[in-house]
């Protein structure tokens, strides 16, 4: 391990730590009916929000120090926070309201879209993403998600971390485990059945994480699988093929949201590791998701046009038909999750 | 408009298709379309066979398919000019067919 890797591993693992350390915050501050009691009791416990939300403050402005992200987007962040606790009017229940629409609340839609963005087979991850996807939290834990997903699944941040152990796997491939020797990443690594077939296969060991990233399945398989308590937790994601993916392939998987599937599985101690092989191994393997027979063949839009869109005549297109069809397209665009901007379609 | 089952086979029908189309063609659609038509899909139980030595036109697919490939084209490939040609087509294929019944 020589000594920029090792920086890397001890920013990481602080990382960890003031995730850890901001979550707990966030929790210990969470008003109680005493803290509302009367007028005392909220301006002495504003005192203290006003103090620990200092406190988060100089946690993220280390993780920026730490992973060279502009501080900027932090200040400017905690200061807007900063001002709406000034603003508050120590009115009965309004600590709890002020406490959930600055601190805990999670807006589901800014999940799903920090997961689009940054839990993908990317290679590398965008600081111009992380910046908008900071400026669109209104919450501390909505702003934690954002950094903690764009460190954690950042390759080029893991691919840095010291390699821990090598091995070949198979005649083409191999298996590497990087970061801290983690009872859980050891037993991935050492367990890794050598008749389940993948690509390159890496292995990111990191305080109660694991996360790996598999070659020639689904494309890339990118798996977290994580530490609660007495379960543990495993998300996946991988793009298949070009967004299409075919039904037969995937109908056991979760849900395929744009990018390709993503889904999670629960597992207890003893299971975690083969029910995690076990998945692997569902997973179409690259050559699985183009079938033989569809390679080389390629329909274009020059071929549709003319043999079919302008086709004149009795077997062309009849505008009878079209509008039918084009109520079949609205029915099918009243899925669409409204607040989701499609840039195909930003009218709609 | 169509039932249920009806709207899921055209569906199935129509993304079997898109999977012989070049990326090119793809890339322009709106991926959440896609992805509503694919989750549409699901419902459906049919068989799609695309003979990958013939040509689009000789295709065995529906005319439902052909239409909403033809939407696809509409909305997301051609230029306005193009758009006012292609329903001008359209619309004479309409009085022709109905012609022809007559």
């Amino acid at each position: 391990m020589n000594e920029e890797e090792n920086e890397r591993l001890e920013n990481l693992k602080k990382f960890f730590d003031s995730d850890e350390l901001i979550k707990q915050t966030l929790i210990d501050i969470d008003p109680s009916e005493k803290d509302d009691y009367n007028s005392e009791s909220r301006i002495s416990y504003m005192d203290r929000m006003f103090k620990e939300l200092k406190s988060m403050e100089f946690e993220f402005l280390s993780m920026c120090r730490n992973f060279g992200i502009n501080p900027d987007l932090i200040k400017e962040k905690f200061a807007q926070i900063t001002e709406k606790l000034t603003n508050f009017n120590y009115s009965i229940g309004g600590i709890r309201k002020l406490y959930k629409e600055n601190f805990t609340d999670l807006d589901p839609q800014l999940f799903d879209r920090v997961e689009r963005n940054f839990f993908t087979d990317k290679e590398s991850l965008d600081e111009a993403d992380l910046r908008g996807l900071t400026q669109q939290s209104k919450t501390i834990n909505e702003l934690l998600h954002v950094f903690h997903s764009y460190v954690t699944y950042n390759k080029e941040n893991l691919r840095s971390l010291p390699v821990i152990d090598k091995k070949e796997h198979g005649p083409n491939a191999s298996i590497t485990l990087y970061g801290e020797e983690t009872e859980l990443a050891k037993k991935i690594f050492e367990s890794f059945p050598e008749e389940l077939l993948t690509g390159n296969t890496e292995i990111f060991g990191i305080r109660n994480k694991v996360i790996m990233v598999i070659k020639g399945r689904g494309k890339e398989l990118l798996l977290d699988v994580s530490k609660f308590n007495d379960f543990y937790a495993t998300k996946y994601f991988f793009p298949g093929l070009d967004g299409i993916v075919s039904a037969s392939q995937i109908r056991e998987f979760g849900k395929f949201d744009g990018n390709g599937i993503t889904g999670v599985f629960d597992s207890n101690e003893e299971q975690v590791v083969q029910d995690l092989f076990k998945f692997i191994e569902r997973v179409p393997l690259d050559r699985e998701l183009v079938p033989e027979s569809k390679k080389g063949k390629k329909f274009s839009a020059g071929e549709l046009e003319s043999d079919i869109v302008r086709k004149k005549g009795k077997e062309g297109r009849k505008a009878s038909g079209i509008i039918k069809m084009l109520e079949l397209v609205r029915a099918v665009n009243k899925k669409h999750d409204k607040t989701q901007v499609d840039e195909k379609d930003p009218e709609k | 408009m169509k039932n249920k089952i009806d709207v899921s086979n055209i569906a199935k029908e129509t993304i079997e298709v898109l999977n012989y189309f070049d990326e090119e063609f793809i890339s322009k659609i709106s991926k959440n379309f896609l992805n509503n038509l694919y989750e549409l899909s699901k419902n459906s139980n049919i068989s799609v066979t695309i003979d990958e030595n013939k040509n689009l036109k000789d295709q065995n697919i529906s005319e439902e398919c052909k239409d909403l490939l033809s939407v696809l084209y509409y909305r997301y490939i051609a230029t306005e000019t193009e758009k006012m040609d292609i329903i001008e087509i359209w619309k004479s294929n309409d009085i022709l067919y109905k012609n022809a019944d007559e």
